[in-house]
């Protein structure tokens, strides 16, 4: 009986889910499909749930744990198939033909799998730095680092693109206090 | 050494570009093409901090990632989790 706050618990992550999926994948179809599945797992599981606690997060971790270990057979098996690292072929584009087009999509698929999470959990979904800890499955600070990390490498990969929104002196400026301030305070 | 450094990879100097100097090139040209040889430098050995990020910078791809999110989270949501769900309830009764 207890089942039906839980239902409507569910009915009502499932939009912020989806979004979760489609920010980690980058594709709504496949994002779909990893909640579908989600959810199948999430009424399997139920008894695993313990009442009164994050129903969400509980929800989010069975969806990234359904993702990154999709991920992880898909890498073995491309490996096995021809020894090419799927990640690397990810995070080594051109970066310099790459860097005037780069959406926030593209820059999201270049970072590192636990990066991408953390920023996504923390900066998109507007999750604390402790429940994204939860749900990653680590500890507060090694969240607030990948955040840190994440946050520099977009920006890295997007700084022209954003900047080039301020006009081409906000462009210019913002690859100086990259860059050359970098040299000055060196 | 950083631990975290690319093995093999110098550290980053300032004035020790591997870009070919040539004599006749504007001094805005090769300075723009000194500045891509130090973003390239930089990314590709540490990801930095991202502290000392240009906050404005930060702000809007903390503005990027939220217009993502949001798009998908504020649409409505298909038919399809609904029907899965009801029928996983009913299938839960049935036991």
């Amino acid at each position: 009986m207890s089942k039906e706050p839980v239902k409507q618990g569910f009915i009502e992550a499932i939009p912020n889910l989806r979004a979760f999926a489609v920010s980690l994948c980058g594709n709504l179809e496949r994002a779909d499909d990893l909640v579908q599945e989600t959810m199948l797992k999430a009424f399997k599981n139920i008894e695993s749930f313990q009442e009164g606690t994050n129903l969400k997060a509980w929800l989010f971790t069975i969806l990234r744990n359904t993702y990154f270990s999709d991920r992880r057979r898909l890498k073995r098996e491309v490996e096995d198939a021809d020894g090419i690292h799927a990640g690397r072929v990810a995070v080594h584009p051109e970066q310099h033909g790459h860097m005037d087009m780069c959406e926030l999509k593209d820059a999201l698929g270049q970072l590192h799998d636990d990066q991408r999470e953390a920023v996504i959990l923390v900066c998109a979904a507007g999750m604390s730095y402790e429940e994204a800890a939860e749900i990653a499955g680590c500890a507060v600070g090694t969240i607030k680092s990948r955040v840190n990390r994440a946050r520099a490498k977009l920006s890295e990969i997007m700084c022209v693109a954003s900047a080039e929104e301020f006009g081409p002196d906000a462009a210019t400026e913002a690859i100086l206090t990259q860059s050359v301030g970098h040299v000055r305070s060196a | 050494m950083g631990i975290q450094m690319t093995s093999g990879k110098p550290p980053l100097v300032p004035g020790q570009f591997t870009t070919e100097r040539d004599e006749n090139e504007p001094p805005e040209a090769r300075a723009d093409k000194e500045r891509r040889e130090m973003a390239l430098r930089q990314s590709e050995s540490v990801a930095g901090e991202g502290e000392g990020l240009d906050p404005r910078l930060q702000a809007q791809i903390g503005q990027k990632l939220k217009a993502m999110f949001n798009e998908v989270a504020k649409a409505p949501v298909p038919d399809k989790f609904l029907d899965l769900l009801d029928k996983l309830e009913t299938q839960e009764k049935r036991k």
